[in-house]
């Protein structure tokens, strides 16, 4: 049973496209993504990184007009679930979908609240969490994040006050803290400095072995560091996905680039 | 280089009108407040009455604007009352939850009510009251509540077009935060997108007393009087600051009524001021927090 | 674990109660709205089709003669509206110029700038009750004595209507012609032209619609405030000859009939002024919509 599922994809996009008032930013998408490990998916600004990432959670649905068209399989808690379900097909309301996949920006994005209700207002509010486990998953959240020892004698802090990176761990907590069975990450660690951004890389290594991470990255060498399987976006297409990455370097992958640059 | 006639024209009329226009404000309520504030003080407000007894009612203020102060006073509080929920659920409404299609409709309508004459507020409580004397209420009389519903449609453009600039003000990023935490729509407007815009609404809310403050049309129609003394509950007649100064300008017998008028009208104008000033604050810093946010 | 979450009641608390209260208070507006243009509308019906001698539409307004004309007065807040808006569109339009355009940019110069610029907004929150009371004492006695008549005219009203409309004047120009001037004086500059010249030859040109609704938004409020007229103007219930003499405007004309109580015929043309005012925003504020100005 457990072979099985590891052999069935995380992640499965069949001919996605999306396009906003008609204009088609990515076309015609088709990828699996195994289970284990962090996904990448790497290209250019521009390139339909960020709204293919979107696609996963319905998010290109919050933006005025958007289309989507072709059909998106995640495998949540060993359930295939389909995101655009067609006739027929079961389908997940889409609030409870974006609760169990949970999500990352690349500028952190708290709420303007404290630290302790940016995790808890969506547990008790989105996901009807009993008062009396508040206390309990917003502390294991910070833990998991590697914030508690920071913030543990300042949760009613206004969140805007904290630095950068740990913001974006706030960010990250406050995803896990629905305990989610995917996270997706938007270039997490863009507008963090080098230290806060390896840290941030550190977590979502260890994370990566409890639940799927899908992530997409401005740089090459992050993604080589991080990525169990990369995929290469270029135009609103996928040019071409790899299963692994090791022993690879930065050039190999700048070739796939067709000689075109990327910020390193 | 060398100009047109119109355009150097033009750059004299500029500097001709900014010089123009402060002198004239400041000539205007400089007189006023010369004359103004030297009477301010205990004997404006309460006569000859003893200001304790009169703040609690006990003795009546004959020649002091006390009960004018009063007057306003529930009436400002009444306006908010009525046109609180009304005009922030309308602001909410356009900016949130309408349809293309009710946002025009609706959006058209608070338009028109805000560009619309006071007075005309005024006139409609007026023919309310007529509609009622000849209908089921032959008694009806204008009164506090009748002026405080007219007022209430008088700022409710206000509070509306002030909560739907908030709530528009309210970043994209936080929405999809919001979203891809797994919010509902009505959850994420509710526990985060409103106490959000709270210090945005809040600024419109004081514009809005500010504005119910100082009209005097649609009061003039609904029941105000010269000399009520303190309002006599919700159907009574009432003194108002704004009426006791258009009052002393026409009506004033000696030189003292005239120096009321003059300590009314300094009086209002700083309330009016000290509003805008709160406003403002708070506006700035509604701004400030969501300034550097993409 | 996964049990343990779903066994929460999921969107527990939806905010249904809160949407329920937004409706409901969208409808009490939408309601109040309503009734207001029935109301006057309906009121004014009977007049507005009686027609014939002594009924609104006549020059005439005589009570004690039974002549109830109303034309005089709605010429009157015409003629009170369009110099008020010539006057204080013109100054509202060069005291903005003046306010993006500093020519040197020294500190006193942009201090000087942020104060006008401040007591502009300041005038927004100035009391139309406060203006009318400071002019009845300072503005006429000068007009009376520098230029003769009574003091209460057409031109002490307009004057004071024009710093009435001024501040609304100048905050839309200067939201529609701010951004335009910023987005052509980097060019501008380059070419050696001053932000004066670019205004001019510019921005003013290519900026008709923002123009005309300011204007026609101060005519709105010059039509519809009444304080200023009723207190300043004179009230005369005639055609003015002169800038000089009085004129009544109609809704000075609806505050004096009211607080004489005259009852009858005379009400009738109280709820025509008041459809009259109401036809005229309906077509200033169509007016500014057409133009996508904001209001």
């Amino acid at each position: 049973m457990d072979k099985l599922h590891s052999l069935r994809p995380v992640l499965s996009v069949g001919g996605l496209s999306v396009s906003f008032f008609q204009h088609t930013v990515i076309h015609n998408v088709t990828m699996d993504v195994p289970k284990g490990g962090i996904a990448v998916i790497v290209g250019r600004s521009g390139s339909g990184k960020t709204t293919l990432l979107r696609a996963i959670n319905r998010l290109n649905e919050e933006m005025p007009g958007c289309r989507t068209e072709g059909q998106v399989n995640l495998l949540l808690d060993g359930e295939s679930v389909a995101v655009y379900p067609g006739r027929g097909e079961r389908s997940i309301p889409v609030a409870e979908l974006r609760r169990r996949v949970g999500m990352v920006f690349q500028t952190p994005q708290v709420f303007p609240v404290s630290v302790y209700r940016n995790l808890a207002m969506p547990l008790s509010v989105a996901m009807g969490c009993p008062r009396s486990e508040l206390d309990d998953r917003v502390q294991d959240a910070l833990r998991q994040a590697d914030l508690w020892n920071e913030v543990s004698d300042r949760l009613e802090m206004p969140a805007e006050r904290l630095s950068g990176g740990q913001q974006q761990r706030l960010c990250l907590a406050r995803a896990l803290a629905l305990r989610p069975d995917m996270l997706l990450l938007d270039e997490p660690t863009a507008s963090l400095d080098v230290r806060a951004a390896r840290h941030v890389e550190e977590l979502l290594m260890s994370l990566s072995e409890r639940l799927s991470v899908i992530m997409v990255s401005h740089g090459l060498a992050q993604s080589l560091r991080l990525a169990s399987f990369l995929a290469v976006m270029e135009s609103g297409t996928l040019v071409r996905t790899l299963d692994e990455v090791a022993g690879m370097e930065e050039k190999d992958l700048e070739k796939m680039f067709e000689g075109a640059q990327m910020h390193p | 280089m060398k100009h047109s006639i119109p355009f150097l024209c033009f750059r004299l009329l500029t500097g001709f009108s900014a010089a123009l226009v402060p002198t004239m404000v400041c000539v205007l309520m400089g007189y006023l407040l010369m004359r103004g504030v030297p009477v301010m003080g205990k004997e404006l407000l309460f006569g000859s009455t003893p200001p304790l007894d009169a703040v609690f009612g006990r003795a009546p203020v004959w020649d002091g604007l006390w009960p004018a102060c009063v007057g306003t006073f529930w009436l400002v509080v009444l306006t908010m009352l009525l046109a609180l929920f009304p005009g922030t659920g309308c602001g909410i409404f356009l900016a949130e939850l309408a349809s293309p299609l009710q946002k025009k409709i609706l959006g058209a309508a608070v338009d028109m009510l805000a560009g619309m004459p006071s007075i005309v507020m005024g006139l409609f409580g007026f023919m309310l009251i007529l509609l009622l004397r000849h209908t089921i209420l032959p008694d009806a009389n204008t009164g506090l509540l009748l002026a405080a519903g007219c007022l209430a449609l008088l700022v409710l453009p206000v509070l509306a077009a002030s909560t739907r600039e908030a709530m528009n003000a309210v970043p994209r990023s936080l929405r999809l935060a919001a979203a891809a935490s797994g919010f509902s729509r009505s959850q994420a407007l509710f526990h985060l997108f409103l106490p959000a815009a709270a210090k945005g609404i809040l600024g419109g809310v004081v514009l809005a007393v500010g504005r119910a403050a100082e009209d005097t049309a649609v009061i003039l129609f609904t029941g105000v009087v010269a000399n009520a003394g303190l309002p006599a509950g919700l159907f009574g007649k009432f003194e108002a600051l704004s009426f006791d100064i258009y009052y002393v300008s026409s009506q004033y017998q000696n030189q003292q009524e005239l120096l009321h008028g003059f300590g009314a009208a300094a009086l209002l104008l700083g309330i009016s001021c000290l509003l805008l000033a709160i406003a403002r604050l708070l506006e700035g810093s509604f701004r400030r927090k969501w300034q550097g946010k993409a | 674990m996964r049990n343990a979450v779903e066994s929460f009641r999921p969107e527990r608390r939806n905010g249904e109660a809160g949407l329920a209260v937004i409706h409901v208070s969208v409808a009490l507006a939408a309601a109040g709205m309503v009734l207001l243009f029935l109301m006057v509308v309906a009121f004014a019906l009977p007049a507005f089709l009686q027609g014939g001698g002594g009924g609104p539409f006549s020059w005439s307004w005589a009570p004690g003669k039974g002549e109830f004309g109303i034309l005089p007065m709605v010429a009157g807040s015409v003629l009170m509206a369009v110099l008020a808006v010539v006057s204080g569109w013109t100054l509202g339009l060069c005291l903005c110029c003046w306010l993006l355009a500093p020519d040197r940019s020294g500190k006193g110069d942009v201090l000087l700038r942020n104060l006008v610029g401040g007591m502009v907004r300041v005038m927004t929150a100035i009391p139309t009750v406060v203006y009318g009371f400071a002019a009845v004492f300072l503005l006429t006695p000068v007009i009376r004595s520098g230029l003769g008549g009574s003091g209460f005219s057409w031109l002490t009203a307009a004057i004071m209507l024009s710093l009435l409309i001024l501040p609304t004047v100048v905050l839309v120009l200067q939201a529609g012609l701010g951004p335009r001037l910023e987005s052509v004086r980097l060019a501008g500059a380059a070419a050696g032209l001053t932000r004066l010249e670019l205004l001019w030859y510019l921005v003013l040109p290519s900026s008709r619609s923002t123009l005309i609704s300011a204007a026609v938004l101060g005519f709105g409020r010059a039509v519809g405030d009444t304080m200023l007229p009723l207190m300043l103007a004179g009230n005369a219930p005639v055609m003015p000859e002169t800038l000089l003499s009085s004129l009544r405007t109609l809704t000075a004309h609806m505050a004096l009939v009211t607080s004489n109580e005259v009852g009858g015929a005379a009400y009738d043309s109280l709820f025509m002024a008041g459809l009259f005012l109401l036809l005229i925003n309906g077509i200033v504020s169509l007016a500014i919509r057409r133009m996508g100005g904001r209001s």
